[in-house]
């Protein structure tokens, strides 16, 4: 959850290999407000390029995360909620559900970013601390507004900083400032067909660094796990935080420095 | 959209409804604590290098509404006063843990990463 009152712009790349056909690179531009403390919401724009042949928008995201308990407890339950308005051509991989499969982004763009799409979708995410661990755990249901069913799918992830403890003379390089860990995500069929038939799945290490007290930067290829998934995602990202966002813009108006 | 997808949606905006919670505000969250949340102590109150590691951490997470040094801003009070330096470490530790009125969760900081912030806080004079 982002913290109240902050902005987190990101940009977040992924570069796909694609068996029987071009490799891509998408980008996605995320602006993240925290607008509540039980309340995240999120702004995404979408595009990518398929090399030789084209670069194209692919639509946007608008996505809310409502902390459902206050306090911290054995599991933080977080109820997430999507709308995305786009097109076929997206390749941002935010998650894997339903039937999601490598050749679903073969077809060139051309012809798939004139297919529009909208969907919601749903996510549970379970998150513990222990130990220092961040384990999170995400049921997805994914629902395309076209009178298709229901689709599932889920991610996992563990990370943890390299140390648990601040070092005391200020230093970018400290391992309390980097995070390691380790995510697994993958689709999980239709309401007509729930099951691992069909579906690909990824295993991806993760690496992260906090560069300066307002930025990070993330680095995690993903692998995939059957003849189903992309053989390598390679995702990074920049992230950048503006504390107290809503009040300098409040202030601005009210004619205060 | 479809009927069943409306039905859907107005459920989900209504199970919200009971879910997301409204906390007032609280005089003060120190007073929180109970019970053995209250008795924690902490294990590097006599470490100074915990003290200086605390105070790196408080500038990166805390200062942008608690102030510089600890002694107000705009979002939040100043942790500098008596109150917090002579409140029992696990009051302490339970409001950085479980946040509270207008102050998110830090249970995601690593546990030895919040008490180097109380001992940075106990060390204001």
């Amino acid at each position: 959850m982002e913290e109240p009152d902050n902005l987190e712009i990101s940009y977040r790349n992924t570069v796909g290999t694609q068996r029987g056909g071009n490799g891509f690179s998408s980008s996605l531009l995320e602006f993240e407000y925290g607008a509540r403390r039980w309340w995240t919401t999120s702004l995404y724009l979408a595009g990518q390029t398929t090399f030789n042949e084209s670069t194209v928008f692919t639509g946007f995201r608008w996505e809310n995360r409502f902390r459902a308990l206050p306090g911290e407890h054995w599991i933080n339950p977080v109820i997430y909620v999507e709308y995305m308005q786009g097109n076929e051509a997206d390749k941002s991989f935010r998650e894997i559900a339903g039937n999601d499969m490598e050749s679903d982004t073969g077809e060139p763009a051309k012809i798939t970013h004139g297919e529009k799409e909208k969907e919601l979708e749903l996510k549970l995410i379970l998150s513990s601390n222990v130990k220092g661990w961040n384990i999170s755990e995400n049921f997805i249901a994914e629902k395309n507004l076209a009178n298709e069913p229901w689709g599932f799918g889920y991610a996992w992830g563990a990370s943890r900083p390299l140390s648990l403890q601040a070092a005391a003379k200020d230093c970018r390089l400290c391992a309390e400032n980097f995070q390691t860990g380790v995510e697994m995500f993958g689709g999980l069929g239709t309401r007509a067909s729930f099951g691992l038939k069909n579906t690909s799945h990824y295993l991806a290490p993760v690496v992260a660094w906090q560069a300066t007290d307002h930025m990070w930067m993330k680095f995690s290829p993903a692998f995939g796990l059957n003849g189903n998934s992309h053989r390598a995602l390679f995702r990074m990202s920049v992230t950048y935080e503006i504390d107290g966002i809503g009040s300098k813009i409040g202030n601005l108006f009210r004619g205060k420095n | 959209m479809n009927h069943r997808v409306g039905i859907g949606l107005t459920g989900l905006a209504m199970a919200m409804a009971l879910l997301v919670p409204v906390v007032a505000e609280e005089a003060s969250l120190l007073r929180k604590a109970k019970g053995k949340d209250l008795k924690r102590e902490n294990p590097l109150a006599q470490d100074p290098e915990a003290a200086a590691g605390g105070k790196r951490l408080y500038e990166r997470y805390c200062a942008k509404c608690h102030g510089g040094n600890a002694k107000a801003a705009e979002r939040g009070p100043a942790l500098d006063r008596g109150e917090v330096r002579e409140a029992p470490a696990g009051a302490l530790y339970w409001v950085i843990r479980n946040g509270g009125g207008k102050m998110p969760s830090w249970g995601e900081l690593p546990e030895p990463q919040r008490w180097q912030i109380i001992t940075y806080l106990k060390s204001q004079r």
